[in-house]
């Protein structure tokens, strides 16, 4: 049987569904509590979602979702939490602001623009959290200032380095630096910098510079190596 | 002599790091006698080797040079195949003990696929002077595989090496495990039960890492063989990972094995030469050859010295060659005179074929000068110097800096410069280093030069001359632009350096004998066969029909030139003398002159007989044309031998032809506007 429901009815659906993770046993005075509603208008609308077999409801008693209700609860509880999270997460809305926006806006997107919000969301979340975390940082860094935090942010893409950290290629001759990462996106580079020996924690001098200013050489692991400034800049160091 | 058995040939392969010393290991087992060919299908050297120990024979097979074994280079790509296809026996890694925390990282690796190894500490004699001690039997307990201290300089522990290899060569090959930590492990198991029943040489452990590596080759592999599930539970496992680790799956497997050495260094190495102690030395000298002010001066005087006795000492043994090859044609025609031969037959032996053979080893003195000093460079350290010297000045034409030394020794002659694009190993660099080699002017052309300016532009020869000296090197540098920008196979940014700086080293004279002569020999195989047929072919061309006089204007080469004669009217020069001369050309530039010489009655006449034929303008076309157009036969045959492929071969031909019709046209008509 499908029906379409109302939007009030699918928040109703929707707050029974979150209310059954919290708790067993559901009763009408719980639901009018979360929705700040009286009770009678909740009775009416659990006899509408009664009606359209989404629950089972004996009079004054418990409320419970059939399968057919948790299964659609579910899809709608997807789709709210997917608009929550592009306005908590991405946007970085604080918790009860991105809550509202997402009850507010949540029934009047159609489809397309759920799926390319889900989509973007999962783009960005799909990042390591460490790259994440710098994204987040410089927007609201940028919302609050309308600049970027670190000069690597724009370099790098979403790929940058944080504060307190260096480029191999901002060091001058003698100064040392632990490796902290290489930079992704930078293709087969990247292995062939971690197959010479290019990993986290390995100490690395510059020791010279050739007589243009490039390339520089390194020493790793006792032995020298060079690489172009441009190399460079993907190994990320902090300085010791 | 006792029978050999079958089973009695050990297959044997050589890995190491360049610059472990693996290449004096491999001529301290074979005495020097190695076969040198290409890998298949690619231009990476093959050097194949056989010797007998106790009743065994070796057949041993010395592969690229590599750090690790990705799919990122093409020799690490033959590498990797070779040790698991061609099922050898054993795997010998020899590794520079005095680096051990970068150089165990290969053996690691090559365990890792499954293979039977035995670690060659090589350099013993080194450690022993730094103080160092390996503890040998505790890398045995701790790698599980036999370990072997020796010396390819001072030649000690080979025998050892023989008989351990004897004694190994049945050795079950062992799945060697590193231990990547719960999580990933979890992963990799995930992945091996998609790869369940698979035919593969690849153990299937070392495929799910690489997957989790990110193996370009590996992933295609596997998603051609159908194993499309494998790859996408990786990607899952990937990202599922990274997102707990909070940075890349890759880096963290390479931290792990880098860890992993670091602890058997750990275990089994009393001191670990720190760098200062390892390279004091070869840093003090570093001081002054990489120096900011006297480095590029520094190289520029190599340069020139190597320039200097490659053409110098190279051109003196090449006229005595030259004379040879003279006197021995006339005294075999003279000799084949009194037994009633026929003309053409002479014309044939000592012309064609003895001035054919003449004209291939000319290039010889020349070639295993340049080779001898080239392999010293590099043997010793400096090239590596040379490119990090050079680098930000090449990088800019959009080549890397190991391409300088072709450029430059092109001046001298194409030939042995070509060869020397050896030195790059980025075969893209490489191939394009090759292809815009014949633009710089050679020796060869300077008497072209001479003869037209002496006629034509006697008031200023210099200025032309080194007007177009020049034009050969724009001509290079847009040539390779236009490559880069155009040609696939040759598009991209330039290759990454990367690259190790080694300590300077001195080598064993025999050492570098032998690679001088390695690359000589190969000349005379491959190239010289192609510059032997060309000479003959244009013998031919020159002496038939056998009515008409050696290239009059009757002879086949003689209707050939005024066939093509038309094609340079706009250039300034359509008659068929001068295509005849062009075409002569392809032998040797220098022919050029001589051929004028024939054509029009005899050297002496040419000042005022070629005026009759050239304005100042057409002149100057026609030194553009020879400029730019093939360099000569010898030249093709290296870069044949140099691309191995006929394809790049008849590109770079029929390229620089047109490029110097082009340019001589432009010129000329530029000329007819402006004058």
């Amino acid at each position: 049987m499908q029906y379409q429901l109302t939007e009030s009815l699918e928040d109703y659906l929707l707050e029974i569904f979150i209310i059954s993770q919290e708790k067993t046993n559901i009763r009408i005075k719980d639901i009018a509590k979360k929705r700040h509603v009286k009770l009678p208008s909740v009775v009416k609308a659990l006899d509408e979602l009664s009606k359209k077999e989404y629950i089972d409801h004996e009079k004054y008693g418990y409320v419970e979702l059939t399968d057919y209700g948790m299964e659609k609860a579910k899809k709608l509880y997807d789709r709210h939490k997917i608009v929550y999270r592009f306005f908590y997460n991405i946007l970085g809305l604080d918790e009860y602001s991105a809550e509202q926006a997402a009850h507010k806006i949540e029934h009047d997107l159609d489809k397309k623009t759920i799926t390319i919000i889900t989509k973007f969301t999962n783009f960005i979340e799909n990042f390591p959290a460490e790259i994440r975390k710098n994204w987040n940082e410089n927007f609201l860094y940028f919302t609050k200032t309308g600049k970027y935090k670190d000069k690597y942010f724009l370099e790098g893409g979403s790929i940058m380095t944080k504060a307190g950290e260096k480029s191999l290629g901002e060091l001058k001759i003698r100064e040392r630096g632990k490796i902290i990462r290489i930079k992704a996106g930078i293709g087969s580079l990247k292995s062939k910098l971690l197959d010479m020996g290019a990993v986290p924690g390995t100490i690395v001098k510059v020791d010279k510079k050739a007589p243009l200013g490039d390339p520089i050489d390194i020493q790793i692991l006792g032995y020298h190596l060079t690489l172009r400034k441009d190399e460079a800049e993907n190994i990320i160091i902090e300085e010791i | 002599m006792k029978v050999l058995e079958k089973n009695d040939v050990i297959k044997v392969a050589l890995a190491g790091n360049p610059n472990s010393g693996k290449s004096t290991i491999f001529n301290a087992l074979t005495g020097g006698h190695a076969h040198v060919g290409n890998w298949p299908g690619v231009t990476v050297e093959k050097k194949d080797g056989e010797f007998n120990y106790s009743n065994h024979t070796f057949a041993i097979t010395d592969l690229p040079g590599t750090y690790s074994l990705t799919s990122y280079s093409i020799d690490e790509r033959i590498a990797r195949d070779f040790i698991v296809r061609e099922d050898q026996d054993i795997i010998v890694t020899v590794t520079d003990s005095t680096n051990l925390e970068r150089n165990l990282y290969l053996t690691i690796s090559i365990l890792e696929l499954g293979a039977n190894v035995i670690l060659d500490l090589n350099m013993a004699d080194i450690i022993e002077q730094n103080k160092i001690r390996i503890d040998v039997d505790k890398m045995k307990e701790v790698l599980e595989i036999p370990v072997v201290l020796t010396s390819g300089l001072k030649m000690t522990g080979l025998s050892e090496l023989k008989k351990r290899i004897v004694e190994f060569r049945n050795n079950q090959k062992r799945s060697f495990k590193i231990d990547y930590g719960r999580d990933i492990e979890e992963s990799i198991k995930r992945i091996e039960l998609e790869l369940e029943n698979i035919k593969s040489p690849y153990p299937k452990r070392f495929l799910s890492i690489k997957i989790l590596e990110g193996d370009v080759e590996i992933i295609e592999e596997l998603k051609k063989m159908g194993y499309s599930n494998a790859v996408d539970t990786a990607f899952r496992e990937i990202s599922k990972l990274e997102k707990k680790f909070g940075f890349d799956i890759e880096t963290e497997i390479v931290e792990k094995r880098y860890g992993l050495i670091e602890s058997i260094i750990h275990k089994c190495v009393n001191k670990a030469a720190t760098i200062e102690e390892r390279l004091t030395t070869s840093d003090k000298i570093d001081k002054i050859l990489t120096n900011k002010w006297l480095g590029i001066p520094i190289f520029a005087f190599m340069l020139w010295i190597t320039f200097q006795l490659t053409f110098t000492i190279g051109g003196f043994f090449a006229d005595y060659i030259d004379l040879f090859f003279g006197w021995f044609a006339g005294l075999s025609s003279g000799w084949l005179e009194t037994t009633g031969a026929p003309q053409w037959l002479l014309s044939f032996i000592s012309d064609g074929l003895i001035g054919g053979v003449g004209s291939v080893v000319i290039f010889l003195p020349n070639i295993m000068i340049l080779f001898l000093l080239l392999s010293f460079l590099e043997d010793v350290g400096y090239m590596a110097r040379a490119a990090f010297v050079m680098d930000r000045i090449m990088h800019a034409i959009g080549l890397p800096g190991k391409s300088f030394i072709p450029m430059i020794l092109g001046f001298g002659c194409n030939v042995p410069a070509i060869m020397s694009a050896r030195t790059i190993s980025s075969e893209r660099d490489r191939l394009l280093t090759i292809l815009i080699n014949p633009f710089v002017s050679c020796s060869a052309r300077l008497p072209v030069y001479l003869l037209f300016t002496g006629i034509f532009f006697k008031r200023n020869e210099g200025l032309v001359v080194f007007s177009l000296y020049s034009l050969g090197i724009l001509v290079a540098v847009l040539s390779a632009r236009l490559f880069k920008s155009t040609i696939p196979k040759l598009k991209g940014p330039v290759s990454p350096l990367v690259m190790e700086l080694p300590p300077y080293r001195l080598p064993s004279l025999k050492g570098v004998l032998i690679h001088m002569w390695e690359r000589s020999s190969q000349f005379l195989k491959k190239a010289g066969t192609i510059i032997l047929a060309g000479v003959v072919i244009v013998w031919l061309l020159a002496n038939f029909p056998l009515s008409a006089g050696y290239a009059s204007e009757a002879s086949l080469i003689g209707h050939i030139g005024k066939f093509l004669a038309p094609l340079f009217k706009p250039a300034g020069f359509a008659f068929w003398q001068a295509s005849v001369a062009l075409f002569f050309g392809i032998i040797a530039k220098e022919i050029v002159v001589g051929t004028f010489g024939t054509l029009f009655g005899g050297a002496g006449n040419l000042s005022t007989a070629l005026p009759h034929y050239f304005t100042q303008l057409s002149a100057l076309s026609f030194m553009v044309m020879s400029l730019l157009y093939i360099p000569c036969i010898a030249s093709i045959g290296v870069i044949y031998r140099e691309t191995n492929s006929w394809k790049w071969t008849t590109f770079s031909v029929a390229y620089s032809i047109f490029i110097g019709w082009l340019s001589a046209v432009v010129i000329y008509q530029i000329g007819l506007i402006i004058f």
